[in-house]
């Protein structure tokens, strides 16, 4: 909202403060005045309104609030015209069809005016708020908007149809021509003021052409209402149209005002239009403000500000803002003024106290309680210990985009009923949750590859599918690129699990790949188990085509980690002593069929060696002759010791010989 | 005798005056080497009484000794005074790529979270797809009112009442109805705007939300508070501003500024709970009443940094990730 630092001077006797030191003075009291623009002899500050307060709309009550701050009073504004003796009954009717809609309906008559163009002085004003100057009678029912917030218009009288104004709902495609010339469609949800031929205007938002002032109107109703600020709110974003006069109704200025500013436009109308006003008015008023005051302890106050305030200065400051204040012994009683809609609670008032003592004077305290301890949760602590282990095995952390866009969409196919879509997508590449960390990740690879050959990114964060239900799960996910091998990840994902205290895994090789990111090469994808069988995710090698997709040149690996599984098998460390006795080792080659899993084969040695087998190293893994072609050969050094004693060559030899004999059928050894 | 001393000072004269290792080793080759004079003397001593062998035997051992602790010296002291062809050390070194960066979000994360777990908050978490209740209706915004324009919403289309939370808010109302007051915790977490991007917008991005709710907790407090975080990161003489602010679900409400470059920046949100919102989180507001505050992470990360487009911290550009 716009303020003139001009009109606001004119309130006072005794000058304002400079325009930057007023807004400064606005911004610690009141609300932050964004702006200051120079504009002729006048400053226009740019004020951002809270939506609580639609009576600050107005240059009235901002003087009145620097009033209160400052301690000035402002100049009182009287409405003074004189009444005809026709009654406005024999010119004009109003009825509403709906009370609910409409909480007040005020009209007035005015005949035997002059439409010319305004005065200078007004012309000028108009223009610095940036509206432009149309006659006499638009011109003074917008600067009286400006003055006091409350929108108002006016028809020409003799282009009504009929003797009644209809406050309705419109008929579903009902059509109206705005005062702008431009067509709008209407439905049951919005309310326009129609006579018996059709909508005039659309209630509250903007008039229409039929009856809009010229320069030959001679006769005028004037309108001051007050309207369902939902209502309006709805019409003007279905119409898309917001107008100085819809934006003040969304807010729900208080009805009272309907009257005032009435008075204050038929004032100056008489006087630069000369127009004759007919006796009385037309008011209903369906939704009366009750007055109510609000009790307000005096120890409220200090509990909810934290210091004492003198009940003296209390009631300056309230009464100072137009309150209307009773006191008791220990606490005040105060009534809001009639345009303040915001007041209902204590608190409101306490509100009132602090922003014009001014929060930045009120002391600092440190609070007075128990102790308490503090206490991270859990999984977030887990998280921080999980990054930290990604950062030290060399990963760079991304944050991405919790969304995928329609083309990415498109890479999974037909089966895409798991995805959750927006409503509302604020980009054309932001239309889903993204089911999977992967493709931020992706993205990342795809843009950073010209900058480094090598890449490894990590993510933390939650994806969302739906199976259901709506799903919002935390993963923790990585890839890596610019590597030959696909076990320079495995040893990554080996070191990660070993600093978070998650001792004994493997990836099982599978052809069912998941569904929230099934682009993996095929026969290059498992999923990552405990030994347990416990799944915790999936690890492999990210497919030609989504390589292609992203335009990333050189193969990816990947895993992707459910964060919660992972933090309820994680476990502290455990210390295992040092064995001071020497290792042992022996060479060792077994021959066995091709599609044994190397995990089969180093359970079988692990349980077979028991405890002495203290560690298991491959050498060589051989395919060819001399060996038939269904069979592979594993080369191992097997490493003894014992935490008890110095094991001896025979003992050794003992433990070897066993492991052979208990080879399963079709394992044999080669040496 | 005299032959001895003279031999012994002239030693060790020619080792003193030594300007290199190659003239040592020269010198002690000519004393101690297989034709060497010492080696001389000591060949000479057998033809000698057994009375005076003894004795000159011991006079010749000592000279021999602190000729070659004379040697010794020198030779340590050329090493340490000798020049030779410097490295060059300040050759670059070659880029370390497996060097691991934390994103600039999860270290001021950390740094704030820990500064608030000090004070004995609890970290409290809600979830990101959240009810219309929680994000607006409960927190005092009512439908149909231009306060929620204030909050840009993206809604989910498989169920019109669920959406992408807007703050981090809606988290006080599940730790109000969840817990006990006392209650003090924070809330960090991503939300999202229904928003054109631009340097200073972005559609997602990160709050920490704190909450303390007790007998007496007062505005005071959380200036006392929010002044000790701000200088915790920004440093002592951090300026900060607290003025009048709006938010449907505190009354007051305060917004608080700091200075920077001269000019005051908004950094946080904050005020005292609404009663209605204590209500609506089924606490008591007779009996209780506390503060909440929300500050934007992003936005303190910009500000420490002096970073000036927040759409860098979803980029995942390495350029700017390798800077953290």
């Amino acid at each position: 909202m716009e303020f003139s630092f001009k009109i606001l001077n004119s309130f006072f006797e005794n000058k304002l403060p400079q325009p930057t030191k007023l807004a400064e003075i606005l911004t610690l009291h009141l609300a932050e005045v964004k702006e200051i623009l120079k504009k002729d002899d006048d400053f226009i500050f740019e004020m951002e309104i809270p939506t609580n307060r639609p009576d600050l709309f107005s240059h009235l009550t901002l003087a009145q609030e620097i009033g209160a701050i400052l301690g000035k009073k402002p100049r009182e504004i009287k409405s003074i015209f004189s009444e005809e003796n026709e009654n406005i009954e024999q010119f004009i009717l109003a009825k509403v069809e709906r009370k609910r809609d409409v909480p007040r309906y005020l009209l007035r008559f005015l005949f035997d005016l002059k439409v010319a163009p305004s005065p200078k002085f007004l012309r000028k004003i108009l223009k610095n708020f940036g509206i432009n100057p149309q006659n006499n009678v638009v011109d003074i029912l917008n600067y009286v908007m400006i003055l006091t917030g409350q929108p108002l218009h006016a028809f020409d009288f003799d282009k009504i149809e009929g003797k009644t104004l209809k406050v309705r709902r419109a008929k579903s495609g009902e059509k109206i021509v705005t005062l702008d010339g431009k067509t709008y469609i209407l439905d049951e949800n919005i309310l326009v003021i129609a006579d018996q031929k059709g909508p005039l205007a659309i209630a509250g938002i903007k008039g229409g052409e039929r009856a809009k002032i010229s320069f030959t109107t001679k006769r005028i109703v004037v309108e001051s209402a007050n309207f369902d600020r939902r209502l309006i709110r709805y019409a003007s974003k279905k119409l898309k149209l917001q107008t100085d006069a819809s934006l003040r109704f969304e807010h729900s200025p208080s009805p009272n005002l309907a009257k005032f500013a009435l008075n204050l436009a038929l004032s100056f109308l008489q006087k630069y239009t000369s127009a004759k006003i007919a006796k009385g008015e037309i008011d209903l008023f369906y939704q009366k403000p009750k007055k109510q005051f609000i009790l307000l302890q005096n120890d409220k106050i200090e509990k909810l500000l934290g210091v004492k305030i003198p009940q003296k200065t209390v009631l300056k400051i309230l009464q100072n803002l137009k309150f209307e204040t009773k006191i008791s012994k220990d606490a005040i009683y105060a009534s809001p003024p009639a345009f303040r809609t915001d007041v209902s609670l204590p608190e409101d008032l306490i509100e009132e106290i602090g922003r014009v003592l001014g929060y930045q004077n009120l002391p600092l305290k440190m609070p007075c309680t128990l102790l308490t301890l503090g206490k991270n949760n859990s999984l977030l602590a887990f998280e921080d210990k999980l990054k930290e282990a990604f950062v030290s095995l060399g990963f760079v952390e991304s944050q991405s985009y919790s969304f995928i866009s329609e083309k990415e969409k498109e890479i999974f196919g037909e089966k895409t009923n798991f995805l959750l879509k927006l409503l509302n997508p604020p980009s054309e590449n932001l239309n889903f949750l993204r089911p999977s960390l992967l493709f931020g990740i992706l993205r990342a690879v795809s843009f950073n590859q010209k900058f480094q050959d090598k890449l490894l990114f990590f993510e933390i964060g939650k994806v969302f599918f739906k199976d259901g239900k709506i799903f919002e799960k935390e993963r923790a996910s990585a890839a890596i690129f610019g590597f030959k091998d696909i076990f320079f990840l495995k040893s990554k994902l080996k070191a990660l699990f070993e600093k978070i205290g998650i001792c004994g895994f493997d990836i099982f090789p599978s052809n069912d790949l998941p569904k929230i990111f099934p682009f993996f090469e095929r026969g290059i994808f498992g999923k990552i188990t405990t030994l347990s069988k416990k799944e915790l995710g999936f690890f492999g090698e990210v497919s030609r085509e989504i390589l292609e997709f992203y335009s990333i040149k050189h193969p990816v690996f990947a895993f992707e980690l459910d964060l919660n599984t992972l933090f309820k098998l994680s476990s502290e460390k455990k210390f295992e002593t040092i064995s001071p006795y020497p290792k042992a080792f022996r060479d060792i080659s077994i021959a066995l069929p091709k599609e044994v899993l190397s995990f089969s084969l180093y359970q079988k040695l692990k349980k077979i060696g028991g405890e002495t087998l203290k560690d298991i190293e491959l050498l060589d893994i051989y395919q060819g002759p001399p060996l038939p072609p269904e069979k592979k050969s594993f080369t191992f050094r097997l490493v003894f010791q014992s935490s008890k004693k110095a094991l001896s060559s025979e003992e050794v030899n003992l433990l070897v010989e066993k492991i052979k004999k208990n080879l399963p059928k079709g394992w044999e050894v080669r040496s | 005798m005299e032959d001895f001393e003279r031999l012994k000072n002239k030693a060790l004269e020619e080792i003193s005056l030594a300007k290199e290792a190659k003239q040592i080793d020269l010198l002690e080759a000519r004393f101690f080497g297989k034709k060497g004079i010492l080696r001389k003397y000591f060949s000479e001593l057998k033809n000698l009484p057994l009375e005076e062998r003894k004795r000159l035997g011991e006079r010749l051992n000592l000279i021999k000794e602190e000729i070659e602790r004379a040697i010794s010296q020198k030779r340590k002291e050329l090493k340490r005074t000798s020049t030779r062809t410097l490295l060059d050390l300040t050759l670059p070194p070659k880029k370390e790529i497996l060097l691991g960066h934390l994103h600039p979000l999860s270290q001021i994360f950390k740094e704030s979270i820990d500064f608030f777990l000090r004070l004995g908050f609890e970290v409290f978490l809600g979830p990101e797809i959240e009810d219309e209740w929680h994000n607006f209706d409960g927190l005092n915004i009512p439908k149909d009112h231009p306060a929620r324009d204030l909050w840009n919403t993206i809604w989910i289309k498989e169920n019109s009442t669920m959406l992408l939370r807007t703050h981090t808010s809606p988290v006080q109302l599940r730790a109000m109805k969840q817990k006990e007051p006392p209650i003090k915790i924070i809330v960090p977490g991503r939300v999202f705007r229904y928003e054109a991007t631009d340097p200073s917008h972005e559609i997602q991005f990160h709050q920490l939300e704190g909450l303390w709710i007790d007998k007496n907790i007062s505005l005071a407090n959380l200036k006392a508070i929010l002044t000790l975080f701000l200088k915790e990161v920004f440093g002592a003489k951090v300026k900060v501003r607290f003025r009048p602010g709006f938010f449907p679900f505190t009354e007051p409400s305060i917004e608080v500024d700091i200075l920077k470059n001269k000019k005051w920046i908004e950094i946080l949100g904050a005020g005292m709970v609404h009663p209605k919102v204590l209500k609506n989180g089924k606490i008591d507001p007779q009996k209780w009443q506390g503060f909440a505050f929300g500050l934007g992470v992003e936005r303190l990360a910009m500000i420490k940094w002096g970073i000036s487009d927040i759409r860098l911290f979803f980029a995942n550009d390495l350029r700017f990730l390798t800077q953290f």
